[in-house]
Formats: C-alpha cells, structure tokens, sequence
C-alpha cells in the first residue's frame, strides 16, 4: 500500500480542500436557515369600487352603505383572522396602539376567514345606522387566532414585538 | 220502567264511553305534547352540541394545517377547504339563531365531516413532506460530499500535472549570462 506522503502539493491540496469545504458547507447553512422575517398583518377599508378612494362620507338613516374592506396576512404562515367592525360615537374610545387594547365597543358585525400567507381577501360590508349624527366612527379591527391561547387575541407578535392593526373611517349619517 | 232503564244504561253506557274516549284523547294529547317538548329541547340542545364540536374541530383542523405548513407542505388547497367547513359552520350558527335547529345540525355536521378531512389530510401530507424534505436533504449531503471529493481529486491531480508541468519547463531552460 502506498504512503501518502505529507510533501508541499499534498499539503497544499488537503488545505484548499479543507478551505473548499468550509465555504461550501458555510453557504449550505445560510441557505437552509430560514431568513429574518417580519411578520405583519394589514386591514384598511375601500370604497365602494374596490378602490382606496371615493369612500362615504355621508349615509342616511337606516340606509345600508357598502363598502370593502381589505386584510393581508404576511405572517409567514396560516392565520385564523376575525374582523370586527365597531361602531362608535364621536366620543367613543378607539383601540389604544400603546397598551393594544381593543375598542370597548360592543362589535357590529364579525367576519372569519382563513388565510394563507402573503394572501389577501377583500370582503363586503354593509353598514346601516339607525341614528343621525355627525363624527360616526367604523372602526375595523384585525383579531387573530392564538393556538397558546387557546382563542382570537388583538395583538399579535411581529417577530420582536406585539403589534395591533386596525383602521377606521369616518360618516355622517343625516336623517 | 223496564224502557227507561234500558234506556238510562245505554245512556250511562254511552257518556261511560265518551269520557273514556275523552281521557284517552287528554292522556295522547299530554303524551303528544310533552313528548314535542323533549324533542324540541333536544333539539337545541343536539344542535349548540353539534356547533361546538364544529367550531372544535374546526381548531383541530387549523392546528393541523399549521403543524403541516411547518413542514414546508403546500397547503393551499386544505386552506380552502378550512374556509369551507367555516362557511358550513357560519350556516349552521345562522340556522340556530333562526331557530331552524334541524338545519342547523346538518351544517355543523357538515362542518365536522369537512374538518376531520382535512385533519387526516393534513397529518398525511405532513408525513410525506418530511419524508421528502429528508431524502432530499440525504441526496444534497451525498452530492457535497461527492462533489467535495472530485473537487479534491481534481485538485490533487490538477496541482501535481502543474507542478511537473512547471518543473519540466524549468529543466528546459538553458542557463545564460546576463550581459
């Protein structure tokens, strides 16, 4: 059997091979792990042709007003979502964005969807209110499915930090 | 006398019978009605029992389509199918709310049927992606290590036909002075 023996080619052969390996086995790790990702969720109303324009501003008494409402799931994975579309008056408290608390008020109507990831679903909503006056606050808020929770939660993780989405638009309702 | 005797024990035969008729009627009336009110209240109860367990098996089909995802699974077609136990689920809720418990057990259970489907079919893709995702991580280690080796060999091979290369052309040159 033949020695090998340890001259200035094979040395240099096994070290270039060696070095050959690393990098290739370097580039092999970084592909396989899955890239820094924030995760988001988006909601935000359109009007009445699909657009983000051309939204009421005005509805009458009783007279239900349509309208579309957007969401998107960037959240790397399969959401349970639930939107819940509030009603409220000028004065009525909105979501609070510091401490992620919901609107107290009591939901007008809920929509449930699954949705996968990087999909986005446009859902119709018919709004009726019963009482004229000014400042009428529909407020949509993004829930979402927490499997540790056992149940939807408003607030959900970014990857770093809780964040919760909402949006809202703005009626006056004339009699 | 004899007449009026015959006569009053017909009659007594007659009202005997009518109130016996009458009571049998009472007893199947109360029997009838008692009986639509236990069915009713089953029927409520069967059809909030059959939403629940729809809305359970609802989660249950989520977290397996999640579990599945995971594994790098394309589960767009069982996303479908989640929102389509979810449709059969909110059918069902309206049905309840309108008091039509009968319809409303057939969606939820609809919804059930459609959730442990795509349970079975979840829990079955998962198994087949992590099969795959493992034969294809052996076919990438076995190619490296393959292509590793050729390139070492090549190299070996490649750097000693230089090196002779090189040193039979420094054998081939003559010495001079240089003037």
């Amino acid at each position: 059997m033949a020695r090998l023996e340890l001259t200035e080619d094979t040395t240099v052969v096994l070290a270039v091979g060696l070095a050959a390996m690393l990098v290739l086995a370097t580039v092999a790790y970084t592909y396989t792990q899955p890239r820094p990702y924030k995760h988001f969720f988006e909601i935000y109303p359109l009007g009445p042709g699909k657009m983000a324009a051309n939204y009421p501003t005005k509805i009458e008494v009783g007279k239900p007003t349509n309208i579309w409402l957007g969401v998107s799931n960037h959240m790397g994975r399969v959401e349970y979502v639930l939107v819940y579309v509030k009603i409220g008056a000028n004065a009525t408290a909105i979501p609070n964005d510091i401490t992620l608390t919901p609107s107290p008020v009591t939901p007008y109507k809920q929509i449930e969807y699954f949705l996968m990831d990087n999909q986005t679903q446009i859902f119709p909503v018919s709004i009726a209110i019963n009482k004229p006056g000014l400042n009428y606050n529909v407020m949509f808020e993004l829930w979402h499915y927490n499997e540790t929770a056992g149940g939807f939660r408003y607030a959900w993780h970014d990857g770093s930090v809780y964040r919760a989405t909402w949006s809202q638009i703005w009626l006056n309702v004339t009699a | 006398m004899k007449i009026m005797t015959k006569g009053k024990k017909a009659m007594m035969r007659k009202t005997l019978s009518l109130a016996m008729l009458g009571i049998l009627l009472a007893t199947l009336l109360l029997l009838a009605s008692s009986t639509s009110h236990l069915i009713a209240d089953n029927t409520v109860s069967d059809a909030e029992k059959a939403i629940s367990d729809a809305n359970k098996n609802l989660i249950t089909a989520f977290k397996a389509v999640v579990e599945a995802e995971k594994t790098g699974a394309d589960v767009n077609l069982l996303t479908i199918n989640l929102n389509s136990a979810l449709h059969f689920l909110n059918e069902s809720r309206t049905y309840y709310q309108t008091g039509n418990y009968h319809l409303a057990i057939i969606h939820a259970n609809n919804s059930t049927k459609l959730s442990n489907s795509i349970v079975s079919s979840a829990n079955e893709l998962r198994a087949i992606t992590i099969q795959e995702t493992a034969s294809r991580q052996n076919v990438t280690i076995f190619s490296i290590i393959v292509i590793i080796s050729i390139l070492c060999v090549l190299g070996y091979y490649g750097w000693k036909w230089g090196a002779q290369r090189s040193r039979k052309k420094l054998m081939k040159m003559r010495v001079g002075v240089v003037k």
